[in-house]
């Protein structure tokens, strides 16, 4: 990792003023997260006060006590985790069998196959969903926590990603373990496979991310409300034309706390993740 | 049919991939089954209504809602097990959607191949929803119930082409709302009553700072939701003589020089600095507005956050020589084309808007409404057995309202138009049309989606 | 069409299979395979559906009606979309002007950041980039709430501390000129972290002796920043601005759950229009047109960023 060298800035006064900034920028932008247990914490008088407030006079604990109990507890939450997590797993399976597959081989039709796979990243999301939801009422699946991770067993951006990874991957090594008498699919698996293992955790990161953030797709597919994902549990919390409304921030504090403790302990794979998404595509 | 077939060849010539095939095909061919196939199942069905020896077969029937809200959801839910209790047999379950993405369910639901077998939902969709086939046949017996015991009005708000397609469960009439105090303390002792009037008391009770900032508006709308600007407007234009469309649903009537006066009339009081468009639907409850015309179930804001004595209502001012007018709009229930259990449903729904919670109480549908948010029945049975209620505070004028008021003319693309008013409106208050290129840039949108088929 | 067909047909001249079949054909078959679920995944989940929307544009229905009540009308949505419909192009414009003010937002104040951050003896850039990348990974629709909820005119936190510092009140949501502004601010909000960290990577990358060759050659802060960081980091930043745009261009969730398009449409975007004109007007051939125009657009941006990746990459 090597930095730029400036020399003329290199004065502590200027070290002071970057961290100054830094402080600022952070300080807006972790506001609203802030902001968001204040206002949680607010009676339904203090949330709607005039001119808006900053603290709660006496913070009110129960509330999320409150959204805990609408929300029936921890089974939102383990639904989103069955849901985020099983997508994120298949797709990690898939993406990395087809990565590795358009990276280290040559077959008719590859290259087309490919630029499809490309092309599909550019489709307006919102186009699918009737057809989806006609497709997993076909199988059966329809309000169950499978239809909502069904149509998201593939996705283009992580085959691209693999790939990309894989075609780092040295040929001779995969020739050496030709040699040994590997099969093409124990490579796959004991040479291709352990040696991506970064690129499958930003892969999985990102993916569980953009899944347990979902609303649309699980929205029309689950009607049950003991399958409902944390982010429909939330939106439930909503009152009635506007009232209530700390009890709908509280219930979204909920949902994000999970995402925060996420980001931190797997920030090596986020920051690795997205400064790829810069340099290689 | 023929058509998907040769779409498939063009395709697919040597008919390879199956999967791919199969896929078209479903893409293309969602409804072809779900449609045939209750129409025989439902045949046989009100025969289970069974004979006293041998015991009911077990019913499972589904109801969607907007009441996504967990103490609604609740509400609704005790009503569900008494019934349960009631009728051992029958199961209903509640499947509630945020009620921004409702017709994405209610659409979605259709290609499903158990869709609900009743809805709650708004009576201004009749039209869409009628046009879709999925209105089942009211029975006679509910029909003549309904004419028979609601302001018409309301029975209009559930009809479309001659036919009563559910039962309302509610009705929400238009009235002016003033701030006692406020006109008060500005010498009035009644509310105005013509549009001149209006003008002249809001114009009055607009007050200001030092710095020239408002501080209080003498009239309001709630801007930026679907009813609280097009109701307004459509009750002050019936107010003036006006009409919204032309008698044949042919075309736009609403930008008439009746309507332009209207809507001149709300740009004018925006010039003078007496109402601003930004207002929503906290400003009237605060004790920053004099005077605004809204449908009744805000009241819930009163209870919240003011206190609904301090309110008074009154018809909707008119114009010189007129008759106040109002809009009244209904959710109503009904029961799925595509429900296999349509006798039991309907026996739910005549349970739930029929049946009284005892001698001189109301039914369990008004009782519901009115205690999740304040919501008035339409039922005469119902005013008359909550009467203690209805008579207080702001209360008389909606209901009073509910034997003059008109219903929406909810055609199929009746939201849409709505929301293109709304858009027309908000760009004229916000001063970036004229009101007459306003209102005719609306008709011209809005007379498109009329001669739609 | 078949590409499988034709391979076979201009391989004449391989050892003739037989039973046994060549090294070289075998892995061929495995490297199909491979890609074989993926393939038809694709094929019926992306491809399939979007061949339907293709069809269903060129057809009037209703989504509340059964599919067989489709009525073919060949171009006339799009016809329609494009001439008459006073809602759909505004709604893309509006869509254009979110977009490439966030892109202009990202990619200034991302910049400004990354270059912050890089800087050698800045402590705790773990700390600095995890708060960064915040927003991006928190769902959009409780960051629209929460917005909505900071720039409401009464109770917003916002018009607390501007008050506070002496300016009047701004209705940031509900005045037709300053909503759009209102989405663009929580749109840039929303990304700037994610792209000052992908510009750090990029900064990262740049080779030292640039620098000092820079500045033996007495070149100052500015004239290293214009003549050789800007330069160095052209690829990064066109591909940030096309990705940046195409996601743009989508805004859906961020404003359905503030400002809902409104008010007077100044906020009304191109799918926030798509999913009114499908699920509330109930008009699927025409809202699936306009995602055939917004896809043409994504697919025109695309083929730009594809080109910038090769040239990336010679």
């Amino acid at each position: 990792m090597t930095r730029l060298n400036r020399p003329r800035l290199q004065s502590q006064a200027n070290l002071l003023l970057i961290y100054l900034i830094m402080i600022v920028v952070v300080t807006v932008i972790t506001f609203p997260y802030f902001y968001m247990i204040s206002m949680a914490l607010m009676t339904e008088a203090e949330s709607a006060a005039i001119p808006g407030r900053f603290l709660p006079a006496i913070p009110q604990w129960q509330n999320f006590q409150v959204a805990w109990g609408r929300i029936q507890g921890l089974r939102p939450y383990l639904n989103t985790l069955i849901v985020a997590g099983g997508v994120t797993l298949v797709q990690l399976f898939t993406s990395s069998l087809a990565g590795f597959g358009f990276a280290k081989y040559r077959f008719p039709g590859r290259d087309l196959v490919f630029l499809l796979l490309l092309g599909s990243m550019t489709i307006p999301l919102f186009i699918n969903i009737i057809p989806w939801f006609w497709m997993i009422n076909q199988i059966d699946i329809n309000n169950t926590l499978l239809g909502v991770m069904a149509p998201h067993f593939v996705t283009a951006f992580g085959v691209f990603m693999m790939r990309q990874f894989m075609l780092d991957i040295p040929d001779d090594l995969i020739d050496a373990a030709r040699m040994d008498g590997a099969s093409e699919f124990m490579i796959y698996r004991t040479v291709a496979l352990p040696l991506c293992g970064p690129a499958l955790a930003t892969l999985g990161a990102f993916a569980f991310l953009y899944h347990w953030n979902d609303l649309l797709w699980p929205l029309i597919v689950l009607s049950d409300r003991a399958n409902w994902t944390i982010n429909l549990a939330v939106l439930a919390l909503q009152g009635y034309m506007g009232v209530s409304r700390y009890l709908q921030i509280a219930g979204g504090a909920m949902s994000v706390i999970p995402v925060i403790i996420l980001v931190i302990v797997l920030q090596r794979y986020f920051v690795q993740g997205t400064a790829l998404s810069g340099i290689k595509g | 049919m023929s058509k998907r077939n040769h779409l498939m060849r063009m395709f697919f010539p040597q008919g390879k991939l199956i999967l791919v095939a199969a896929l078209l095909l479903a893409g293309c061919a969602p409804a072809a089954t779900p449609t045939s196939a209750p129409a025989n199942t439902n045949a046989p069905e009100p025969t289970q209504a069974a004979g006293p020896t041998q015991p009911p077969a077990p019913v499972k029937l589904s109801i969607s809602n907007h009441l996504v809200n967990e103490t609604w959801h609740a509400g609704l839910e005790t009503y569900l097990a008494e019934y349960n209790q009631l009728h051992p047999n029958v199961t209903v379950e509640q499947i509630s959607t945020a009620f921004a993405d409702l017709q994405a369910r209610v659409a979605t639901d259709q290609l499903g191949d158990n869709p609900p077998d009743l809805y709650q939902l708004p009576a201004w969709w009749v039209g869409n929803l009628a046009q879709s086939g999925i209105l089942s046949e009211v029975p006679a017996d509910i029909v003549a119930d309904v004419q028979k015991n609601y302001p018409q009005g309301v029975i209009d708000a559930v009809t479309w082409d001659g036919k009563i397609h559910g039962v309302p469960m509610d009705a929400n009439t238009t009235v002016m709302l003033y701030n006692k105090a406020m006109l008060a303390e500005a010498g009035y002792s009644r509310p105005p009553e013509t549009l001149a009037e209006l003008k002249e008391y809001a114009l009055k009770l607009t007050k200001k700072d030092a710095e020239g900032n408002t501080i209080q508006y003498g009239y309001s709308e709630w801007v930026g939701n679907l009813n609280s600007e097009y109701l307004p407007f459509a009750s002050l234009l019936y107010s003036n003589g006006g009409d919204i469309f032309a008698e044949d649903m042919s075309k736009s009537a609403f930008n008439s020089p009746e309507g332009v006066e209207v809507l001149t009339l709300m740009t004018d009081l925006v010039q003078a600095g007496a109402f601003n468009p930004e207002l929503t639907y906290t400003d009237w409850y605060t004790d920053r507005v004099a005077i605004t015309v809204l449908p009744n179930w805000v009241r819930f804001y009163l209870t919240t956050y003011n206190d609904p004595a301090a309110f008074g209502s009154a018809p909707v001012p008119h114009g010189n020589g007129k008759e106040s007018g109002a809009i009244v709009y209904s959710w109503f229930i009904f029961v799925n084309e595509k429900s296999p259990n349509k006798e039991a449903a309907w026996d739910f729904i005549r349970w739930f808007t029929q049946e009284t919670l005892g001698e001189g109480k109301p039914t369990r549908c008004a009782q519901f409404y009115y205690d999740i948010a304040s919501v008035m029945p339409a039922r005469f049975g119902d005013l008359e057995a909550m009467k203690d209620v209805f008579s207080t505070d702001v209360f008389p004028a909606f209901v009073e309202a509910q034997s003059y008021a008109r219903a929406p003319l909810a055609f199929p693309q009746y939201e849409e138009a709505v929301n293109i008013i709304n858009v027309e409106l908000e760009n004229a208050w916000f001063l970036k049309k004229t009101p007459e290129e306003a209102l005719n840039d609306a008709a011209e949108q809005v007379d498109a989606l009329l001669q739609m088929p | 069409m078949n590409p499988l067909a034709g391979r076979e047909a201009v391989a004449p001249n391989q050892p003739r299979p037989g039973r046994r079949i060549s090294i070289a054909q075998r892995r061929e078959r495995w490297g199909f395979l491979f890609v074989l679920p993926v393939t038809l995944f694709l094929l019926i989940v992306i491809l399939g559906p979007l061949l339907f929307g293709f069809w269903i544009s060129l057809h009037s229905w209703n989504p509340l009606a059964s599919l067989t009540e489709a009525k073919w009308v060949g171009w006339r949505n799009y016809e329609f979309l494009l001439t008459l419909d006073k809602r759909f192009l505004p709604s893309l414009i509006n869509s254009g002007y979110y977009a490439v003010a966030r892109v202009i937002g990202n990619v200034v104040i991302g910049l400004a950041l990354a270059m912050l951050m890089n800087y050698p003896k800045l402590k705790g850039l773990r700390f600095w980039r995890v708060a960064l990348f915040l927003p991006m990974a928190t769902s959009p629709v409780v960051l629209g709430h929460m917005w909505a909820n900071m720039f409401h005119k009464d109770f917003g936190i916002l018009n607390t501390i501007t008050g506070f510092l002496g300016f009047p009140a701004v209705g940031w949501m509900t005045n037709p000129d300053t909503a759009l502004i209102a989405v663009i601010i929580m749109g840039t909000y929303q990304f700037v972290g994610y792209y000052a960290i992908v510009f750090l990577a990029g900064l990262q990358g740049i080779p030292e002796e640039y620098a000092e060759a820079a500045s033996i050659d007495g070149a100052n802060g500015w004239q290293q920043f214009w003549y050789i960081t800007l330069p160095q980091l052209t690829p990064v930043i066109a591909f940030v601005t096309v990705m940046s745009t195409i996601s743009g261009l989508q805004v859906f969730d961020l404003v359905i759950s503030s400002t809902d398009g409104g008010p007077a449409d100044a906020t009304n975007t191109v799918v926030l229009q798509m999913y009114k004109t499908v699920f509330v007007n109930g008009r699927a051939g025409q809202g699936a047109a306009m995602a055939f125009i917004l896809f043409a657009i994504l697919m025109a941006l695309s083929v730009i960023q594809l080109r910038l990746l090769r040239e990336q990459r010679s």
